[in-house]
Formats: C-alpha cells, structure tokens, sequence
C-alpha cells in the first residue's frame, strides 16, 4: 500500500500559499495598524511616555486632520464623478470608433502617464505661464500670468482634480467599453427598441443605469486610490488644505517629534475609512454575484 | 462637409490622448521659451545629450528595470500561487477582503506605518526595502488579478491531472502554468507597472537613497529643469506604452 | 470482486450526501447507474478516484482497501461531462499526456499513441488543436487520453450529456466497443434512462445518497421506481391513441 501523498502534496502547496499569504499579506497590515495605533497613543517611537490620548484629542480639536479628509474626500468625488460623467459621454457618443480602429488603441496612450507625469503635465499647461495661459494670451484673453485663473496649487484642488482626471478619464472609458459588450448592452437596447423605447430611452433607462451599476466597484476603487494619492498634490497641490497623504508625509517627517504621533492618527482614520469603504465594495460584489 | 464636421470629434479625442507624449517631446526639446510663445523660440537637443552621456539617468533607469522586474516576477508567482489557495478557501471572501487591503492602502500611510520595521530588518534606505516595500502592494494586486482565473474548469482539469497519474507539481508544470501563460505575462507586466510608477515608496522606505527613474524625475521638476524633466518622463511612459499594446486585449476586464 | 464499496459516508457541511453506500462491480464489466442530478453520483465517483475523502466506508480494489493511496496512484481515471482537453496541447498531446507523465520513451509513445488515434478515428486530426474539434472528436481524444495508460477502472461521470443526439449514439457505441476491446472495468453514471440500459453490464439506481443494486438488467426494468415501467407506458399509451387516430 503506497502511503497516501498526494493530500499531504496538495497540502504543502496550499501550506505554501497561507504563509506567503500571512506574511506578506497580512502580517504587514496588521503591523501597520498595530503600530499606527500604539505610536498614537504613546506606546511606541520616540516619545513612547505610556498611555496617552493626547496626539488623538489634539488632532480632534485642531480640525486640520478633518479638513484634510473633507478636502481628500471632495477632491475624490469630484474626480469620480467628472470622470465618469465625460467616460460615459465617450462611450455612448463613439463606442463604434473606440472599438475599433486607431482610435481605440489610442486611448490605452493616456494609460501610461504616471501620476508624477500627470502631475508635471497639469502643471505645464494650467499654470499662470503655461501652455493654455499662452494661447489665451495669443487671443486677447488675458495680457499677463497674473491674469490666467489660478488653476494649480490653487485651495480648491482644481489642479489635482485636473490631474487625476487625466488618468481616470481614459481608465473609465475602457472600463465601461468593455462592460458593454460583456453585459450585451446593444442587444438589451435593441430589445428596449422592440418594446416601444425611443433611443434616447434606451440610453437613459438601459445603457447609463447598467454601465454605472457595473462599473460602481471599479468607481469606488478609484474613489479610494484618489483619496490616499500622493505625487498628484505633492506637485499641483496647495499648502492648504493638503490631501491625506501629504498631511500624513508632512507631520511624520517634520523635525518637531511631538507632531510625529499626529501621522499615525490620521494613519489610524484613514485604515478605518480604507476598511469601511472596502466593506462596501465586497457587500456589492456579493449582491452582483447571487 | 457632413462627414468632415462627424470626424471633429474623432479628431479631439485623438489629440487629447496623444497631446500628453507629444508635449513631452516638445518640452524635451524646448530651448528658449518665454512668455507668452506658445511655442518655444528654440530647439535643442542638450537634456537628451545630457541624459545620454550622463551616468545618472541610465543607472536610475536600469535600477528601476531591476526593481520593477524584481517585483512584477515575485509578485506574480506569488500572487498565482496564493490565489490558487485562497480560490479553493472555504473563507475566500474574507481572504480576498485581505488581499485588497495593501493593494488600495496610501503608499505614503504604508510606508510610514511599516518603515519602523523595515529600520529594524535593516533593508530601510536600501533596494531591497524598496522592492519588499512595492512588492507588498503589488502582490495583493497580483491575488485579486488571479481571483477569477481560478474556476471550477480549472479545478477539474487539475483533478484529472491526478486521475492520470500526475502529482502537484506535473499539474502546476505541464497544465495549470501553459495555461495561465497569457494571463501571467499581463500580470507581469501590471505589477511591473505599480512599480515602475511609484515614487512614494521609494521616497520613505529607500530614504531618497535609491534613485529611482521616479525620484529623479521628481528631482528635475522641483529643480524646475523641464527639460530634463520632460526627458525623465518620456523614459518613465514609453515602456508602459510598449506593455499596454502588447497586451491590450487583455486589460480592464471590470472588476 | 474486483471494486467493492462498503457504508460510504460522506457530507459536505451539514448536508449528507451519501448514506452507508455499498456497491460491488466486477472485473471487466459496466456498472451503470442511474440518478438524478444532485443525488450524489458525481461525490461517490470522486471518492474513488480519490479526489475527496470519504467521512466514513471503505474502498477496496482488489481485495486491497485504496483509501489512504493518492488519486495518480490509484490508477483510476475520471472522465467529466466535459472532455476538458489541455488547451495548450494538440491531439497527439493531449491523447500521450499520461504517458508523458510516467517517462514513457518517446519512441514507445509515438506509437502507441498512433496507434490510439487510428483506432478511435482521429489520425487526421493529430495535429489540430481542441477549439479546432467537434464535441464528439474531443469526448474521443478524452477516451484515447484515458485508455492509452490502462487504467485499472474507469469513471464516466455522464460523458455523452453535452452532445447531440447523433453523436450521443455513436459515442455510446464508440464505448461499448472500446469496452470490450480493452475489456475495461467502468462505473458510468447517466441521468438518461435509455442510455443507462444501453452502457451498462449491471445496473444500479441512486437516490438521495443510497445505492439500489439490481442482479439483472430484468429486475431493473421491471422494478417500478426505475422509471421503465413508466417509459414504456407513455409509448404505448401513444401507439394506441395514434392507432385510434388511424381508424
């Protein structure tokens, strides 16, 4: 009788996967948290004295962490909705084109800027010297750099809106090309035709509802990564508000230790928002899937 | 002129996805340009001169191959063979819920979170720091990448696998590896890419001490030498380009 | 007896599947059995071919109990409704895989594996690839794939349901062939009636996770929980009134 290897086999990969899986995976998410709480409070870094709410109620009571998540929040759904607002457009005014032909290879060019390229761009084209403060200078709209609306490094985050729309834009059409094919949108509107429906109809009460319903997970992800961004702000961003990210790099890196513990406060709310999100994205995976 | 006026809008779609590289170029190679030119009054090629006999922009360039390759090769195997576990897991959800968790995370809120541990392990402020650091993040991508190639076809092919006298490893070698090979090379290439673009993770965790295309570029802008930032950039897009058209019918599949 | 199967138990969850199932099946012939999906066929041939574990029961081929062997030892192959062909091999490859598996030299298996290939029709379409072949040519490259190692038992988890009626039939007589010809021992499971009559030596009915074995394919027809009895009254009762019509 041959001793019975194969479950065991079967199980030294599958061993395999959990502990690469707990350890890099895992493990440095649950130390993050772990640490971020425990610097907080005083338990751990350099000002480790014990116990302290402190760092938690100072943060509170300043109101610049909740500004920043107001303003990190704000930016994102404006990107979010812009974004797939003009996506949608593209797709439903020239899904043909974009499907085929040059035209749809051109759109993955967008793709491969980085946020820091992205960044560099809006700031060549929207600030007061450049590229589109230059055109309207060579038709009479404006006279000098001063003139040109201040639409980088601006308190609105007009500049990093801009960015990131830059990256999202070309990232959504693609994605909601693909949902309209894989959910059979056209033959749904043709169906809708048969039973009565007017084309405007079919895009308002068929394509639009359905892209955005299927597209709703890859918005929030985006929602997500827009809000912990970080090269975006960091070039075409202001001095205030700054985005979480850059709150979080300013107050860890400053040389006044006692701020130190105030980058694992917001560490601690971003993770708490991060998993609150991430809840609701699964919740909506599972209501597609069943 | 009907089919003319159809084609405007064609025409400004192409342009908006092309105007980015082409900006680049120009900007690259923008001598003089002042106020209010639209376009500049010289040319030269004095960045590309400069970034061609310079050593520091090939090294910063090779170092990022190295890393992103580093990365995009471990998390890919990684990824593969987590998933395969996780796909079969009786709390796949949960499981999967993990995964996302380093993928989405801020950089900037990771790499300050994890940096006392990677001080303490001694690869803070160096390569391996960086590639542990981005290999993390792109690992949990490369799980959820794999999540739904895992299917209940795949499984029974890999029981029959078993059933023709193969063990694990023939089905991993001769089966299950053939068949994910396209599937494979774009998550290669999608982990190479978070890589390639990151800049917040080797700013904290390689302390500035790993040059990266991305720090360097990063350098040029704050520098205010557009030139050479314009260069820099040019490097850092063209092998996405390169990926993206490769692989492009595989890509954005929704989530 | 060659396969013998006692008090199998298994549940998945708490959902029983299999209640104390016992069946015997001698060498070189057919066990057909007959059940509705979900009754539990597709569990009990994966616990013999080792695929699952049972909770509880026992497993013997030839008088040795095979639980605790490895399914790429048991030499049991299990054939899907789907003929699942490796994507990424041609027939020849497809067909010599489990030969490649056991270091086979390459010369021996060039042969035997034409050899397959003639005698189940295929030797034009050697070199083409799955996506390239008809249903009934893929479930026939899955055969050859599985008699090519002479597998001590074979497990046909309803192999013909996703064909058309036509190639059903020649499948089926493909089978019945190659059964006797390689005189293979096989379990074949069905939720077709008249297929279950046509492949099977012996016959057998599962429900809700037990096992009714019948002595002979008489007391299978003539049992009334088997559906026979039924079939064969519907088409009479269709004569007759066909047969009043006329009139």
């Amino acid at each position: 009788m041959k001793i019975f290897e194969s479950k065991l086999w079967r199980d030294k990969a599958g061993l395999a996967g959990l502990l690469l899986f707990l350890i890099a995976a895992v493990a440095p998410i649950v130390w993050c948290f772990g640490y971020a709480i425990a610097y907080s409070v005083g338990l751990a870094g350099f000002l480790r004295d014990g116990f302290t709410l402190r760092y938690w109620s100072k943060a509170l009571s300043e109101g610049e962490i909740a500004r920043s998540f107001v303003f990190s929040g704000a930016v994102a759904a404006a990107v979010i909705v812009i974004g797939a607002t003009v996506a949608l457009a593209l797709v439903l005014g020239f899904r043909r084109e974009l499907r085929r032909g040059f035209l749809s290879s051109l759109l993955y060019v967008p793709l491969a800027l980085s946020s820091l390229v992205a960044a560099f761009l809006i700031a060549r084209w929207l600030s007061g010297a450049g590229f589109f403060s230059r055109i309207a200078c060579s038709l009479g709209l404006v006279s000098d750099p001063q003139h040109f609306p201040n639409l980088v490094n601006d308190p609105f985050g007009i500049g990093i809106v801009a960015a990131h729309l830059l990256l999202a834009i070309p990232f959504f059409a693609l994605t909601m090309l693909q949902i309209y094919e894989i959910e059979k949108i056209g033959d749904l509107r043709r169906l809708a035709t048969s039973l009565g429906a007017s084309l405007t109809q079919t895009r308002w009460r068929v394509a639009v509802p359905i892209l955005l319903a299927k597209s709703s997970t890859n918005l929030l992800l985006y929602f997500i990564f827009v809000l912990g961004s970080f090269e975006i702000p960091l070039i075409v961003g202001a001095q205030s508000p700054l985005m979480i990210s850059l709150l979080t790099r300013r107050k860890f890196g400053i040389y006044e230790l006692a701020q130190k513990p105030e980058a694992f406060v917001i560490a601690v709310f971003y993770t708490i928002v991060l998993l609150f999100l991430l809840t609701i994205i699964f919740r909506k995976r599972e209501e597609a899937l069943s | 002129m009907n089919r003319a006026l159809h084609r405007i809008p064609f025409v400004f779609v192409a342009l908006c996805c092309l105007f980015p590289i082409l900006f680049l170029v120009l900007q690259s190679a923008a001598g003089r340009w002042d106020y209010p030119h639209v376009l500049p009054q010289s040319f030269n090629a004095n960045s590309w001169r400069v970034i061609f006999s310079a050593a520091h922009l090939g090294q910063s360039l090779l170092l990022s191959l190295g890393i992103s390759s580093a990365v995009g090769v471990c998390a890919t195997a990684g990824g593969f063979l987590t998933s395969k576990y996780i796909a079969s897991h009786r709390h796949r959800r949960t499981l999967l819920y993990l995964a996302y968790v380093p993928f989405v995370m801020s950089p900037v809120i990771f790499g300050v979170c994890i940096l006392f541990l990677f001080i303490k392990l001694r690869i803070a402020d160096h390569f391996l720091g960086v590639v542990v650091g981005q290999g993390i993040i792109a690992y949990g991508f490369a799980i959820i990448f794999f999540a739904r190639f895992w299917n209940a076809q795949l499984r029974a092919t890999e029981d029959l696998v078993y059933t023709l006298g193969g063990n694990s490893w023939d089905a991993f070698r001769r089966v299950l590896v053939p068949i994910a090979r396209g599937t494979l090379l774009v998550c290669f290439c999608q982990t190479f890419l978070i890589s390639w673009f990151d800049y917040a993770l080797a700013l904290i965790l390689g302390g500035g001490k790993i040059p990266t295309l991305t720090i360097r570029l990063f350098g040029f802008i704050t520098e205010a030498n557009m030139q050479l930032a314009a260069v820099s950039g040019l490097f850092l897009i063209l092998p996405p380009i390169a990926l993206f058209w490769l692989n492009r019918k595989f890509l954005l599949k929704p989530v | 007896m060659f396969l013998e199967v006692r008090n199998l138990i298994k549940a998945f969850g708490r959902e029983p599947v299999l209640h104390h199932l016992s069946l015997d099946l001698p060498e070189h012939e057919t066990l057909s059995i007959l059940g509705r999906s979900g009754c539990g066929k597709t569990t009990l041939l994966k616990l013999i071919a080792g695929l699952i574990d049972p909770d509880d029961g026992d497993i013997r081929l030839n008088d040795t109990s095979i639980n605790h062997v490895a399914p790429q030892h048991r030499n049991i192959v299990y054939l899907y409704q789907e003929s699942l062909l490796f994507s990424h091999l041609n027939v020849f490859e497809n067909v010599a895989f489990g030969l490649r598996l056991r270091k086979v030299p390459s010369a021996t298996i060039a042969e035997k594996t034409e050899r397959m290939l003639e005698h189940l029709g295929l030797e034009t379409h050697r070199k083409k690839r799955p996506e390239q072949l008809s249903g009934g040519q893929r479930q026939r490259v899955a055969f050859g794939r599985a008699l090519i190692i002479n597998p001590t038992l074979m497990l046909l988890d309803e192999p013909f349901s996703n064909l058309d009626a036509e190639i059903r039939t020649q499948m089926q007589e493909l089978f019945k062939r190659v059964a006797q010809e390689f005189a293979i021992t096989a379990i074949f499971v069905t939720h077709d009636l008249k297929e279950s009559l046509i492949m099977g030596d012996r016959m057998a009915q599962m429900s809700g996770g037990k096992l009714r074995s019948f002595s002979s394919k008489e007391e299978f027809v003539n049992d009334p929980e088997t559906g026979v009895g039924a079939e064969l009254h519907f088409w009479e009762s269709l004569k007759e009134q066909h047969s009043v019509t006329i009139l």
